[in-house]
């Protein structure tokens, strides 16, 4: 399913944060969007995701279309377009009264009222799949950060989501746990999935994206391949931003 | 030694003799001293204190003192004497030197003017479901108590008439007849039931040390007799009867130099004050303060919840009447508030014709209050712990689709409830003890059962004790609990 997002513009009080910005995700492809803190990465996930209002623009994920809206009559929890779209957070935001399963199993059970056999055999089929089936009776407190956002990807995966947004994923994680995250994500876009992410983890776009976007004050400065964009830019702002996260 | 005497007296002579200080209480009601519209301070007990100054050449001054704590007062030094329609009897003549009586009472039995069902305190207790309202550590109290009949016990006589008038929550009052005299008899809605019955002294208390001035006010105290100012004093209050005879009939109460109590306290109670007998009582109120601390914690939190969510999510209107009801309960005593509803309440109804009866129990009426007011401080804990639960929380689940109120009900509320609890269950330790201001509206829980047992038996420290480990060994194992639901919940915080 792809995400068609066309002259998005989101001001904070008088702030821009997002200028007229445009970007396309095709169906099954995975894009990674790069840029300084404060450039819009996050404010744009969050729109597409319907967390956030936009003033103008559209937004459009496979038939479900977003509209600008005015803020205060805004409502996170209206929005359409999440039936169709997963977002995994940068600190998780598991629901921490609850078990690893419960987690999971909460949003099938309650949203899509699924029999309770069948919410856990789905939740263990998705635990299965990032590797922690074994920890399905765990409360978020015991598990380190790595398992915590493979939790919090299943917990997304169980409303059999098209699309993928992930802000940030690996942020807050130690490196050496940084891995088993991006592994699951890998495995994901194998399967077709078309992931969004916003990462600063350059070895993974080399590696793993079709199409990498430098944002900057809230407009895309410059997209294409990883090899093009990592490795060549034509805009120097890009290479000095690349150097300062690779050394 | 001797070359001191005549010092002393010129002293004496030179300044002004000290006045006596007397203590009473003006809110008991009349007759005896109390607060007139237009008069000041008057009451028979007055007159005869101006009458006594001028009998001992010494000024007295009135101290104005809790009738419940005037045997401790005295004993503490707080006043010379003390005088405010107290009655001669065992337990108080084992602590105090009580003078030679000034007045003998009788109880009288008052019914509601309309009363058919019976006139007499036996008839009282053949009918199943009355109640007889009375004063705390009155004989009134007692013989009622002794005669194992429902009671309702108030701290003025004006409270028990108007309970009895315009509430209806008693059947009948048994108090003084020097108060029936002065509510009753004018009231055209109350009757006197029967006959005057059960005979006493009122006598002024002294410090058992104090026997020189003690000796001093007996001889004041004979010369009115003698002089029939107190009789004019009493046939002016109206107070004076066939009974009063025998006051100037001194042998009666010769013998040892003060009245025999046993000879002349029809009431007195031969068992004596053991541990067995005052325990049952303690428990009893032990269990009315653990009924009424769980109902009025539970509509705290019954009301708490809506308010705290009117509070944070509702329309601006429900928004600012949720506040106004925080503010409003926060900020008035809750001594006040349970007045008005016990009180206020039932004048309310009548003055506004109103056909319902708002006479609520008193029992209903400290729920009610002490629950009306902790909803105040739920409603503000829930709020802030639903407000401290991370934003993070509410996208998580709308990002998984779920809707604004499944999310509250299972994400955020659970969360919640979890920061609030430790809160929560210090405010419920906090209106444990709190009840013991439900004693105002004459329930008779644990600390109101400890005032009316030590102001019969006098023995304010051993029951004190016993009360509060009565308190102790239930807020303790509370306070235990809230800290182990800490821990036990702790583990699933992130």
């Amino acid at each position: 399913m792809n995400i068609k997002a066309h002259e998005i513009c989101k001001t904070f009080g008088k702030r821009p944060i997002l200028d007229g910005l445009t970007l396309e995700v095709p169906s099954g492809e995975t894009v990674v969007i790069i840029g300084p803190s404060g450039s819009g990465k996050s404010t744009f996930l969050r729109c597409l995701n319907g967390l956030q209002s936009i003033d103008s623009g559209t937004i459009q994920v496979g038939d479900h279309k977003l509209e600008a809206s005015n803020e205060k009559r805004f409502s996170p929890f209206s929005s359409e377009i999440r039936k169709v779209q997963g977002m995994i957070f940068q600190d998780f935001n598991l629901f921490p009264h609850m078990s690893v399963l419960g987690n999971v199993t909460e949003a099938p059970a309650r949203v899509l009222k699924h029999n309770q056999a069948d919410a856990r055999a789905l939740g263990f089929e998705l635990l299965k799949k990032v590797g922690l089936e074994s920890h399905a009776n765990h409360y978020p407190s015991q598990l380190s950060g790595g398992q915590k956002q493979r939790v919090a990807i299943a917990r997304a995966l169980a409303m059999k989501p098209k699309v993928l947004l992930c802000d940030e994923v690996t942020s807050s994680l130690d490196p050496e746990l940084k891995h088993e995250v991006l592994d699951v994500l890998e495995k994901l876009k194998s399967e077709g999935m078309t992931l969004l992410m916003v990462t600063h983890e350059i070895g993974f776009a080399k590696k793993a994206a079709d199409k990498v976007v430098f944002l900057a004050e809230g407009k895309v400065v410059e997209e294409g391949p990883p090899q093009q964009i990592l490795e060549s830019p034509e805009n120097s702002r890009i290479r000095t931003f690349i150097s300062k996260l690779m050394s | 030694m001797i070359l001191q005497i005549p010092l002393m007296l010129l002293l004496a002579l030179a300044q002004p003799p000290t006045p006596l200080i007397w203590a009473a209480d003006e809110e008991g009601g009349a007759p005896y001293v109390y607060r007139d519209n237009k008069l000041g301070r008057v009451g028979f007990e007055l007159d005869i204190i101006n009458a006594l100054a001028e009998e001992l050449k010494r000024p007295i001054e009135f101290k104005q003192y809790a009738f419940d704590s005037l045997i401790p007062g005295l004993l503490k030094g707080d006043f010379d004497f003390a005088m405010n329609g107290l009655e001669i009897n065992q337990e108080r003549q084992e602590k105090i030197r009580f003078s030679k009586p000034y007045y003998i009472y009788r109880q009288q039995l008052v019914t509601r003017a309309d009363e058919k069902r019976f006139n007499t305190l036996l008839g009282c207790k053949n009918t199943l479901g009355t109640i007889v309202g009375t004063m705390d550590g009155t004989q009134a109290e007692r013989l009622l108590n002794q005669a194992k009949i429902p009671i309702r016990t108030y701290s003025s006589s004006t409270e028990a008439y108007a309970d009895l008038v315009s509430a209806g929550r008693i059947d009948a009052v048994f108090l003084d007849l020097p108060m029936a005299i002065s509510y009753a008899l004018p009231n055209k809605r109350l009757q006197f039931a029967g006959k005057p019955t059960a005979r006493g002294f009122y006598a002024i208390g002294f410090h058992p040390k104090n026997e020189t001035l003690a000796k001093e006010v007996d001889a004041a105290i004979d010369a009115l007799k003698t002089n029939g100012k107190l009789r004019s004093i009493l046939v002016k209050w109206n107070l004076w009867d066939e009974c009063q005879e025998e006051l100037s009939q001194g042998f009666l109460f010769e013998e040892e130099g003060r009245p025999n109590a046993i000879t002349h306290s029809i009431l007195e109670e031969n068992q004596a004050w053991t541990i067995n007998r005052y325990l049952p009582l303690l428990l009893e109120g032990t269990w009315v303060t653990i009924q009424l601390t769980l109902c009025s914690f539970a509509l705290a939190l019954v009301l708490g919840l809506p308010l705290s969510l009117a509070r944070l999510y509702g329309a601006p209107w429900l928004k600012s009447l949720a506040l106004l009801y925080v503010e409003f309960f926060r900020g008035i005593p809750v001594l006040l508030l349970l007045f008005f509803l016990y009180f206020g309440l039932p004048a309310i109804a009548e003055s506004s014709g109103l056909n319902i009866s708002l006479a609520l129990s008193p029992f209903i009426a400290a729920t009610l209050g002490l629950g009306l007011n902790y909803a105040a401080y739920e409603a503000e804990n829930f709020r802030a712990s639903i407000q401290s639960v991370p934003q993070g929380q509410w996208e998580a689940a709308a990002s998984l689709g779920m809707g604004k109120t499944l999310t509250f009900r299972r994400i955020i509320l659970p969360q919640a409830m979890r920061i609030a609890l430790p809160t929560t269950t210090n405010d419920l330790v906090a209106l444990f003890k709190d009840t013991s201001i439900a004693s105002v509206v004459a329930l008779v829980e644990l600390n109101k059962q400890y005032q009316i047992l030590a102001k019969s038996s006098l023995k304010f420290v051993e029951l004190g004790l016993i009360t509060a480990l009565l308190y102790l060994a239930l807020s303790v194992p509370l306070g235990r609990l809230a800290r182990a639901l800490e821990k036990k919940l702790a583990p699933e915080r992130r």
